[in-house]
């Protein structure tokens, strides 16, 4: 929340202090005076002293006139005089929704930093409170809105505000800058009327501006869920990655040990572990085996041969011998069986190879076939007969077709010809998958047998060596046999680790995954939430309401909706800003800001319950228009609006039948006056 | 014998004939419009015997007849090792495109490509994404493939 108490507008002069000062209140505060009086000074100062000459542009200038900044004229009995300013200010107490006050200074002439706002907690002027808490933040400057010294950011937490990130042109997001949303507060007399909603500064470059405005106005959960759903997309594409990676190192790891990776699910999955869970097995003796049961039989093994002692040559002969004549039965079996498949592997791949090219050689037919059609659509002025199925030349039918003519089959049509193509290529391309998958498959199994064959040449080894050495040594074999298990419980072990750490890393994936499964189902259907539409629903009702009360002329009420895109009045299929009456526009501009006033104000929203129209009675605006929306603002809760107007001094009367009581009449005079000699 | 594999003989067999699917090469369409683009874009005047229009057409067919004829030319290999074929399509093609007045015959033995033939031609031309493939390779080798080399490159084969 946000109230403008007092403004003090000090002026020294060669001819002594001139200036203003201005309490304003709760509800409907009018500022009547005439032309030329000063009254569009009174909240040009407010709004400078917010430092918030920005929403109209880049430039650095005072936006104030130069009564406060050159010469001042002032009468005297009559006659006109000049006086020349030596320095000026401005102070303006504002108040938050927790009754804390702020009184800020800054300097408009005179050699005092202008980008230099001091700043007192409490009721400087009026109440001399916290005058010794001065303290000196800038503005318009980089960080005016984030750094700790930067008024901006001062003002938005006095304020309340949690500003949301908006995204910028070419550029780093940004908090969306207060600049953008004071157009919405405040509507300047020259050039504020009459654009619909406001004038927002575009120098900024923040994109949508006028959307990220109103959503931040309304507190519209749109945004926050269109940033959301980024995240939630996002994170979806991440976890398939990751799953895809981790999925692919688990595979490959187990190649360390000839092993094959069974069960992960190619797409990560929401529950963990599936229901057949992932495996690593091993081959042994031609048949894949768990790694666990693989384990706990080389242990077994390994703990028998622990138990004996290593036997001499002579003493393991006998049964060395018959093993020998076993393993090489083995041996050449396994070799057999290893050549037999890596003949259907070779023929496996060449399928691929040869499924490959026919998807290619499809896919090149069907582009032609696409472009055939374009072709005949560009022919259609001078179509040549033949797609109308006639010979040109005799008229007789003719088939589509270059194909030796006593072929009596008729060929497919384009569309059907293209169809069947694309058919094709599905079927293909899941052949091709399948068959890369029997090659994949394949080889692993060639891999882990011919790790097998290894394992048994050595052994072969071992025995041969043991059978020539000396009779009474220890059997090399039984030595070697202890190492070589030895070692291979403990790679197969380090395997087994390694597998299980990426199994681990899977259900982690997989809990995130649910989670942001979760999230995704959270997200509204459309772009708006059930509560944004409701309050553009109550802004909608608002804004009809008073464009009946204000006797819109030149549009049905009816057909003026507010667009869930934009959230801006739109008709559709008419231009606003050109097709409506310029009257018209005014009273959208009324309609549409107090509208906002109301629906921001409420709970969840973000309007700081302050609205200044300078001047609204513009473009001959009808007199019981003007009235009726004065009636209107008078009426609003929760709220300080500040109007200024040089209507006759007749609407006096009017005020005070709508029960507006703070109402400052100057008559003829000039607002700004002397304050002392 | 097996049950599944006898018929009753009251049953009668209906066979239809089902359109067959042909490649995009074999539409006459699109075998004119490759015509018009070699007439157009690789041929003297918009003007060509038949036989030139042979090999041309071969190398245009599909990407590795258009990778051959390319290697064939950048190697300064001599033409007559590019391997091409008569397309009994083209000269169907041919005919059809003579009767639709797109190309007609000048000299007796040159084919020439019509106005309404060039009005074809542009509109394809107009749409960059159409017969793009072809269109490049064509501009590619321009206009270098003369009636000479053409005729070298038949009598050396012995046709």
């Amino acid at each position: 929340m946000l109230r403008v108490r007092h403004l003090f507008i000090n002026i020294n002069t060669d001819q002594g202090v001139f200036g203003t000062r201005q309490d304003f209140f709760d509800g409907l505060n009018i500022i009547r005076a005439e032309n030329y009086a000063g009254k569009s000074q009174v909240v040009l100062a407010i709004m400078y002293a917010l430092g918030m000459e920005g929403m109209q542009g880049p430039s650095h200038a005072v936006p104030l006139a130069h009564a406060l900044t050159e010469y001042l004229d002032y009468l005297v009995s009559g006659k006109k005089r000049n006086a020349k300013v030596i320095d000026s200010m401005v102070s303006l107490e504002i108040e938050n929704g927790k009754h804390q006050f702020l009184t800020v200074q800054r300097a408009v002439a005179g050699d005092r930093n202008r980008r230099l706002m001091t700043v007192y907690e409490g009721r400087a002027i009026t109440k001399k409170e916290g005058l010794s808490s001065a303290r000196d933040y800038y503005v318009r400057e980089g960080g005016a809105a984030s750094s700790e010294l930067g008024f901006h950011r001062l003002l938005r937490d006095f304020i309340g505000w949690d500003l949301p990130m908006a995204p910028r042109f070419n550029d780093v997001d940004c908090p969306l800058y207060l600049e953008t949303i004071f157009p919405l507060l405040y509507v300047e007399q020259k050039l504020g009327w009459g654009r619909l909603p406001g004038r927002y500064p575009t120098w900024l470059g923040i994109r949508d501006v006028g959307r990220r405005t109103v959503e931040f106005i309304l507190g519209l959960d749109a945004y926050a869920t269109a940033l959301e759903r980024i995240a939630v997309q996002e994170e979806i594409k991440r976890l398939k990655r990751e799953w895809a990676s981790t999925r692919a190192q688990a595979e490959k790891s187990s190649s360390a040990v000839t092993g094959n990776v069974r069960g992960i699910p190619v797409e990560p999955v929401a529950s963990w572990p599936p229901e057949i869970p992932p495996t690593l097995s091993v081959m042994q003796s031609a048949k894949w085996v768990t790694i666990a049961d693989y384990l706990s039989g080389m242990r077994a093994r390994y703990a028998d041969l622990q138990a004996i002692e290593v036997p001499s040559t002579l003493n393991a002969e006998p049964q060395i011998r018959a093993e020998m004549v076993e393993l090489e039965r083995e041996l050449a079996a396994r070799e057999r069986t290893v050549a037999a498949m890596y003949e259907k592997f070779e023929a496996d791949s060449e399928e691929a190879d040869s499924l490959q090219q026919r998807i290619e050689g499809i896919n090149d037919d069907l582009r032609k076939y696409k472009d055939l059609r374009k072709v005949r659509r560009m022919g259609s002025h001078d179509q040549p007969e033949i797609v109308t199925g006639h010979c040109p030349t005799c008229h007789q039918e003719l088939a589509d077709s270059l194909l030796d003519t006593a072929n009596k089959a008729t060929p497919m049509t384009v569309d059907q010809n293209v169809s069947f193509y694309e058919e094709q290529i599905k079927l293909f391309t899941a052949v091709h998958a399948n068959a890369i998958h029997n090659i994949e498959t394949a080889e692993k199994d060639l891999r882990a047998q011919r790790g097998e064959v290894n394992r048994l040449r050595e052994r072969i080894r071992d025995i041969r060596e043991t059978l020539v050495s000396a009779s009474s040594s220890p059997s090399i074999e039984a030595i070697s046999e202890r190492i070589r298990l030895h070692e291979r419980i403990a790679r197969v072990e380090s395997q087994q680790q390694i597998f299980h750490e990426y199994i681990a890393e899977l259900a982690q994936l997989a809990s995130e995954w649910l989670e942001v499964q979760e999230r995704l189902n959270a997200l509204p259907k459309g772009a708006l939430s059930d509560r944004d539409q409701q309050k553009l629903m109550t802004l909608q009702n608002s804004f009809h309401q008073q464009l009946t009360q204000y006797k819109m002329g030149s549009l049905d009420v009816a057909e003026v909706k507010i667009s869930p895109g934009s959230y801006e009045p739109e008709v559709a299929g008419v231009n606003l800003s050109a097709d409506v009456s310029a009257s018209d526009l005014i009273r959208l501009h009324w309609a549409y800001l107090l509208g906002l006033l109301e629906v921001g104000t409420q709970k969840t929203g973000n309007h700081p319950g302050l609205l200044i129209f300078d001047e609204p009675q513009q473009q001959s605006v009808e007199e019981t228009a003007f009235r009726e929306m004065l009636r209107h603002a008078a009426g609003e809760k929760n709220c300080q609006i500040i109007i200024t107007t040089s209507h006759d001094r007749a609407i006096g009367s009017f005020l005070k039948t709508i029960g507006v009581k703070h109402v400052a009449e100057f008559g003829d005079d000039r607002i700004l006056q002397r304050l002392s000699s | 014998m097996d049950e599944s594999l006898t018929v009753a003989r009251e049953q009668s067999f209906r066979f239809k004939r089902r359109p067959m699917a042909i490649a995009a090469e074999l539409r006459p369409d699109w075998k004119m419009g490759a015509l018009l683009l070699i007439l157009h874009l690789s041929s003297r005047g918009g003007r060509s015997s038949l036989r030139r229009l042979h090999i041309l057409n071969w190398a245009l067919r599909s990407s590795k007849n258009r990778a051959e004829f390319e290697q064939v030319r950048e190697h300064q290999q001599p033409l007559f090792s590019f391997q091409f074929r008569f397309e009994p399509a083209l000269g169907r093609a041919v005919n059809l495109a003579v009767g639709e007045n797109y190309v007609e015959w000048v000299g007796g033995n040159r084919l020439q490509i019509t106005p309404k033939g060039q009005r074809w031609v542009k509109d394809i031309i107009k749409d960059e994404t159409v017969m793009q493939e072809e269109r490049e390779f064509l501009a590619r080798i321009g206009k270098d493939i003369t009636e000479g080399i053409a005729t070298e490159m038949i009598t050396v084969k012995g046709y």
